[in-house]
């Protein structure tokens, strides 16, 4: 007699069906967490982990600096308000006027104001200085030693010029975090590179002052840093790297910014600082989460009953836009990213009405959503302070809908099996 | 005007040459799509037209706010233009994506596309209308101002493309 074990199924099929319920209950609570996550107020439910939106509505402040630049030349001028804004614009600072006045054949005055929620610090910095830098090094007679006299290696009459200047370098490169120092330190440094014209040169100025000490010399004062030793028969491309006295990242990107947003040659002072009434445009994001619902199902109701779309499509197109702005937005909470809830609920109104075109014409999907993203790439580089923050948002959530089109794809077609 | 004098006195030349970089480029980053995904001299014309027309209409729109109903244009305004645009393209890749999909026909039906099209211009008003309005209920001042026109503006360029459309691609 023969016995005959039969299996409904293959065991390998099996094994990918429990494995498929497995990812299908895995995402599913995933969806569910960031729902919850997102939906206002639920951050009450627990103490012990705070995820509340972080608006920048009470984070803004608003001052008007004047400053007087020692030139009436309209062409010197524009390149004042030029360098200013690039750098204000480039920080992030959301709103920036600059207005100028002649004053007299040898003086005109800039009107600099700013709306924003950046730190104040930094923003005095990028607006008061000039930036203007020189390698320097130590005159002979002066002894830099003399404990009567420690602040002598920042005094800019102990040294003397040297053939190099920002006129040389085409970038000063800092790199984002900190670098191991020889004393075994951590520590910010500015690497700075030379046009290429002038790289061999700079090769031979650093191998003829191997291990001295020089300086660099920014706005009158000097920052002390040794060159660093060069073996003889190098033909590495050497650079000058000289350390940055900055704690965090926020000021090495404001220190790259002085850097590298252009040179200001005419001299200026700040003579001036008023505070403004900060613009606010704020919204209650709890009445504004329920406006956008009652909308959004309002919307697909309508297109539902007047069958404008298949119900499958629509399920698609609703759960995808649902998981989106709920990733996106459990995402600002967790890591509690300051957010105009003006700029969040236009972008949110653009990614339903986008997330609802692409899922209902899949042949224009690629299409719209390359020319969009390339399009907010093109604005983030070349727009104002304010259309660069939201083409941002915007390139992160059509990057996001992406991905949750295919997860939301996925597990629609999966759960009807189970 | 407000905002032209402003632009053309206080703005810096590079601020000025980067603003007129980024529409330029737009627009040429939009042909070039829309050139290589339908080969399509009518739908480039159509799409040149549509987009100059909705930057003409923007720019009559903040005129009328600020001259008729006197609505101060600030530096949240130049948001206006960018969400036009980005609407104008959503609705303009509809209609690429399904000439697309029909192109292999020999003889593409101009006259489904053009119904396509009108489906299309409805959905999105719907969407716009409804979603806009949501919010134009908790805002006012200045904001309820930026958001009404800016929601006029989307419908109108929708409409207007409905027409473009009309006009430009006819069956030969």
């Amino acid at each position: 007699m023969k016995i005959q074990f039969k299996f409904r199924k293959k065991p390998k099929q099996n094994i990918k069906k429990i494995l498929n319920s497995f990812l299908l209950i895995l995402l599913g609570a995933l969806f569910i967490s960031t729902i919850l996550i997102s939906l206002p107020l639920t951050e009450k439910v627990s103490d012990k982990f705070p995820f509340n939106l972080t608006t920048k509505n009470e984070e803004y402040w608003s001052k008007e600096y004047v400053i007087s630049v020692n030139s009436s030349d309209k062409g010197e001028i524009n390149k004042v308000k030029q360098i200013i804004y690039k750098r204000l614009r480039n920080y992030g600072v959301e709103k920036v006027n600059i207005f100028s006045d002649i004053i007299s054949d040898t003086e005109s005055q800039l009107r600099i104001v700013v709306n924003t929620t950046k730190d104040r610090e930094l923003v005095y910095k990028l607006v008061s200085s000039q930036y203007s830098f020189r390698i320097v090094s130590r005159k002979k007679e002066v002894d830099f030693d003399n404990p009567e006299n420690p602040y002598a290696i920042t005094m800019r009459e102990n040294y003397e010029d040297t053939e190099w200047d920002y006129n040389d370098f085409r970038t000063v490169y800092i790199p984002k975090s900190k670098l191991r120092t020889s004393d075994g330190g951590k520590q910010f440094f500015a690497i700075f590179k030379p046009w290429p014209n002038k790289q061999s040169a700079l090769t031979n100025f650093i191998k003829d002052h191997q291990g001295e000490l020089l300086g660099l010399e920014i706005d009158s004062f000097v920052y002390p840093f040794q060159v660093q030793e060069v073996a003889e028969d190098s033909i590495n491309q050497e650079t000058i790297t000289v350390a940055v006295y900055v704690e965090t990242e926020e000021e090495a990107k404001v220190t790259s910014l002085l850097y590298n947003s252009g040179h200001i040659e005419v001299p200026y002072t700040l003579i001036e600082e008023k505070e403004k009434e900060p613009e606010i445009i704020s919204l209650d994001y709890i009445k504004l989460t329920i406006g956008l619902t009652i909308s959004l199902l309002t919307a697909y109701i309508y297109m539902l009953i007047f069958k404008y779309s298949s119900k499958e499509s629509l399920l698609r197109s609703l759960f995808t836009t649902v998981i989106t702005l709920s990733i996106y937005l459990s995402y600002l909470k967790l890591t509690h990213i300051s957010v105009d809830t003006f700029l969040l609920a236009i972008q949110f109104i653009l990614m339903m009405i986008f997330i609802k075109a692409v899922s209902d014409n899949q042949d224009s999907d690629l299409f719209v959503s390359l020319i969009l993203i390339l399009i907010f790439i093109l604005t983030s580089l070349l727009g104002t302070s304010l259309m660069m923050i939201f083409a941002q948002g915007m390139i992160a959530l059509i990057a996001l809908a992406k991905v949750s089109s295919i997860l939301t794809g996925w597990y629609l077609d999966n759960v009807k099996h189970i | 005007m407000e905002i032209i004098k402003h632009m053309l006195n206080n703005w810096s030349t590079y601020q000025q040459i980067t603003l007129f970089l980024l529409v330029v480029l737009i627009i040429a980053l939009l042909l070039l799509g829309i050139w290589i995904f339908t080969k399509n001299r009518k739908f480039l014309l159509f799409a040149l037209t549509s987009l100059i027309l909705s930057l003409l209409i923007t720019f009559i729109g903040s005129q009328i706010a600020n001259l008729v109903f006197k609505v101060p244009i600030n530096y949240i305004f130049f948001l206006t233009p960018m969400i036009v645009i980005a609407m104008n393209i959503i609705h303009l890749g509809m209609s690429v994506g399904y000439y697309n999909s029909k192109k292999m026909k020999k003889y593409p039906d101009l006259n489904d596309l053009r119904k396509e099209f009108g489906k299309d211009s409805i959905q999105i008003s719907i969407f716009t209308i409804l979603l806009f309005t949501s919010f134009l209920i908790f805002t006012d001042g200045l904001t309820f101002s930026f958001l009404l026109l800016t929601e006029i503006l989307i419908v109108l360029t929708t409409w207007l493309n409905f027409f473009l459309v009309k006009f430009f691609l006819k069956d030969e």
